[in-house]
């Protein structure tokens, strides 16, 4: 049965090789967090880390992450993900919410390779969606988290 | 009927003490009348504050039910707040309840659906009575307990304080408080004391949306139900179609639990999403194609519309005489526009989770209306109101879409046919393809200019359906289009009824998408031929201070007239509605070489009367300044042989995070009644986007998506 690590804690998952990682967490790990936007590859709701790396989770299958870590949303506490999530909150960034979890793994991925990054760099790599309209305020609370991680700022 | 008399009405209505009482409330529907359960005259009389509204627990928890569809606009928050604010508790104990807007948690502010911008500025006052009369019924049971005149006992946070400082807690008091005599009119507090409302809060959902554990229509998981199943559904591509071959399928194997034929679609339930999913995508089903739905096209339809503008319709306004100008007109200007079919594209699909037994129904999803849902629900199942039990949950998006009952019929056919829970989820391409979408319409204005450049005639025709289905005399089709706010001395606005060969909907700002891209970018052809500056212009024709304001102080905060980005152009349009107005200029540039259109900023001055929550302000123009220069940019559904031609986001395109211009918002300082801000921003965002495409080009967009006219798509 083919095992993974989801949120640092080992998971057998009774299911066909060829179901997306998206349903996998949804349905048989029970984390509902990870979001069904468009099944495509287009939305980015779906973003989770595999192996620290962002990948659209509708888009990859079971047996691709055989043996990998993969995180969510709700395990993404991390220094790094729990600045991320703070910022979200104190820039006010959710409308819906919906596309946020997605909003935020892509974020952290960026941000792990790319401390550095500039606005405009960051604008055109975070790919994901929002219908509400969020966009401004995504690259306001990445910004500031790059920028407290850079001075070095207390947790 | 005065304030008061509406609150006396309200928690008299909602006590269900006697049968009196509830012939004394506002609305006389039945369902709402039987739904509540019968109290007979032996129950003391309870306060619906504090049972029903509020509910305060021994260990401080405030629960505030919260009756109007959260879908991002944020009512989540400011409408507890408001309530909060009266009953004087701290936001730390406030724990939000979804309720639907259906029988006791029904306000007399209209049709039960949250819409029209409406639900802070319908309930603000009600939702303050509502906190204030719980405050003075805890401070009336803490004056008893002290033996004390309630008009010497104050609150703070929560509590109760005796003038030697003595504290007890709401919790405390709550049991003695809920069964006291109703306030007939609760004192509401000073605005200058407010402590939340017009301060910016953190949102209650906020902590749990960041943890993934906020849940949507699509999470829903029903503790009672491990038996639940999964729907994936196929509607006929054209209008009407039916299933053909559903005798005929191969075995979809043992993954699938039931292929269920509805009138119009087939549904394919299995223990797993995807195994539903990939089995309805994979399945040769043929469906019939009537020959009527199947010959529309999007070509077919414009032509319809526009024909239509050459026909009388009828008269939605007038003023003066648009005939008898004669010799005062130095110039006229005349204009067609045309606006297609786009759909809503929630990022959170359509879905709804029904469980239909013999004598109940239990509904969890996202809505616009638990009330139509509950009827839709009655109309299926045959049930009565009583035994239909809606769980609204939070919307991941919804833009007017699911205001509709479509995907809850098809949850509750295929609950119906499998006898167990089944959450049923549409694909993106069904969201897509069965959107039920804002409609196309067509409009054409005449502008006569005098000698001097003043705009003295004004004659303007649209022609499109009715999204209410009230044919012709849908005051929505003529929103944004009637009722201008420039004082032209002529005028005669017409509207031509359509229908529409798709289904319509309800598409955030409903008239105005279209109308009001009709309007503000007419007026800048107006103003090129009157040799005038399209703000000075706008100006020249507007008296009224509120309006003034706004475009006043957009022109400051946008720079009018020197642009922040070298080379840029800048476009001005102004929109009011819902009781707020609204100025926009947006600053873009246009690159023929990488065929790019990039909008560098959008300014935009708001007057919403009382911000509850600025932020929640701002949010909302930027979300809806976003969502209107989607449209306006990209946005097109396109029909051949009866069938969308759209599937998904590749072909569907919205705005994305690389072309999202710096939005700078202002809200104008006021102390008036709260306006509507959910849907003010979206209308002016087209054609201000237009304008400013027609300073940079000389190209002028007459339709939308603007890239389409720009030959970049």
């Amino acid at each position: 049965m083919p095992t993974l690590k989801v949120n640092a804690r080992d998971v057998e998952v009774d299911a066909p090789q060829a179901k997306p990682l998206l349903w996998v967490l949804r349905e048989d790990v029970a984390l509902t967090g990870t979001k069904f936007g468009c099944g495509a590859g287009q939305c980015g709701s779906c973003t989770v880390l595999v192996d620290g790396r962002a990948v659209r989770s509708c888009q990859v299958v079971l047996y691709q992450v055989e043996g990998t870590e993969v995180q969510t949303i709700e395990g993404l506490n991390d220094e790094l993900g729990r600045r991320l999530k703070r910022a979200w909150v104190d820039v006010g960034v959710a409308q819906c919410g919906f596309c946020q979890a997605g909003q935020i793994m892509s974020a952290h991925a960026i941000l792990s390779s790319d401390p550095n990054v500039d606005e405009d760099a960051l604008k055109q790599r975070l790919g994901n969606l929002c219908r509400c309209g969020t966009y401004g305020r995504i690259v306001q609370a990445v910004m500031q988290v790059a920028a407290e991680m850079q001075a070095g700022e207390g947790a | 009927m005065t304030e008061s008399d509406l609150s006396r009405r309200v928690f008299l209505q909602t006590t269900g003490v006697s049968g009196l009482a509830l012939m004394v409330g506002c609305d006389s529907n039945p369902s709402m009348m039987d739904v509540d359960a019968a109290v007979d005259a032996t129950t003391p009389m309870v306060d619906p504050s504090l049972n029903t509204w509020i509910e305060i627990t021994p260990d401080e928890t405030v629960f505030i039910a919260m009756h109007k569809a959260e879908m991002g606009q944020g009512v989540h928050t400011t409408l507890p707040l408001i309530v909060a604010e009266e009953l004087d508790v701290a936001l730390s104990q406030v724990q939000v309840r979804l309720v639907g807007e259906l029988d006791t948690y029904r306000l007399p502010t209209g049709l039960p659906l949250t819409s029209a911008s409406n639900s802070t500025r319908g309930a603000y006052t009600l939702l303050r009575q509502v906190g204030a009369a719980a405050r003075e019924m805890l401070i009336q049971a803490a004056a008893t307990q002290w033996n004390i005149d309630a008009s010497t006992v104050s609150t703070e946070l929560g509590a109760c304080i005796h003038p030697n400082g003595e504290q007890l807690t709401y919790g405390a008091l709550v049991d003695a408080a809920r069964i006291l005599p109703i306030p007939e009119e609760p004192t509401l507090k000073d605005p200058a004391t407010f402590r939340y409302i017009g301060v910016s809060q953190e949102r209650f959902a906020d902590t749990q949306i960041v943890e993934g554990a906020n849940r949507y229509g699509l999470d829903a998981v029903p503790d009672a139900w491990p038996d639940r199943l999964y729907a994936a559904i196929r509607h006929a591509p054209v209008s009407g179609g039916e299933p053909t071959n559903l005798d005929a399928l191969p075995d979809p194997g043992e993954a699938i639990e039931a292929i269920v034929g509805l009138p119009h679609a087939v549904a394919v339930v299995a223990s797993s999403y995807w195994e539903a999913w990939r089995t309805v995508t994979n399945l040769p089903i043929t469906f019939s194609e009537p020959a009527e739905a199947a010959a529309v096209s999007s070509a077919g339809i414009r032509a319809e519309l526009e024909s239509a503008l050459g026909e009388d319709g009828i008269v939605s306004g007038e003023m003066g005489d648009i005939s008898a100008l004669g010799d005062a007109v130095a110039q006229q200007v005349t204009t067609r526009f045309y606006a297609p079919h786009i759909a809503h594209t929630p990022l959170e699909p359509v879905n709804a989770t029904a469980y239909v037994q013999a004598d109940r129904c239990d509904i969890w999803l996202p809505t616009q209306s638990a009330h139509f849902v509950r009827e839709k629900a009655v109309e299926i199942t045959g049930l009565n109101a009583s035994q239909i039990h809606v769980n609204p949950m939070f919307i991941g998006g919804s833009y007017g879409r699911k205001a509709d009952t479509d995907y809850v019929e098809d949850a509750l056919r295929i609950a119906q046919a499998v006898g167990r829970p089944v959450t049923l989820i549409w694909s993106r391409e069904e969201d897509i393809q069965h959107d039920q979408f804002r409609p196309a319409f067509c409009g054409e204005i005449a502008g006569s200019l005098d000698a001097d450049g003043n705009l003295i005639g004004w004659d303007a025709v649209n022609s499109g359906p009715s999204v209410l289905g009230f044919g012709e005399r849908d005051p929505l089709s003529v929103q944004g289009f009637s009722d201008l706010a420039y004082e032209i001395p002529n005028q005669r606005v017409r509207h031509v009824y359509v229908p529409s060969p798709l289904e319509t909907g309800f598409w955030r700002s409903i008239g105005h998408s279209q109308n009001t891209f009709f309007v503000e970018a007419f007026l800048d052809e107006l103003a090129e031929a009157a040799g005038k500056d399209p703000l000075m212009f706008r100006l020249d024709m507007m008296t009224d201070a509120r309006y003034r304001r706004v475009l006043e102080q957009v022109a400051e905060l946008a720079q009018w007239g020197s642009p922040f980005t070298p080379g840029a152009s800048q476009g001005i349009a102004f929109c009011k509605d819902y009781g707020s107005v609204i100025g926009v200029v947006c600053e873009a540039s246009v690159e023929m070489r990488t065929r790019r259109v990039r909008i560098h900023r959008v300014s935009a001055v708001v007057d919403c009367g009382l911000a509850i929550q600025p932020t929640g302000v701002r949010a909302q123009v930027e979300g809806g300044l976003m969502f209107g220069l989607s449209a306006a940019l990209h946005e097109e559904i396109t029909i051949e042989g009866g069938k969308v031609q759209q599937s998904n986001f590749d072909d569907y395109r919205i705005l994305t995070q690389r072309e999202a211009p710096q939005i700078e918002v202002r809200i104008v300082d006021s102390t008036e009644s709260p306006g509507g801000v959910g849907e003010i921003a979206v209308g002016p965002a087209a054609p201000a986007l237009a304008n400013a495409i027609y300073a940079a080009t000389g190209t002028r967009c007459r339709r939308t998506p603007f890239m389409k006219v720009l030959g970049f798509a």
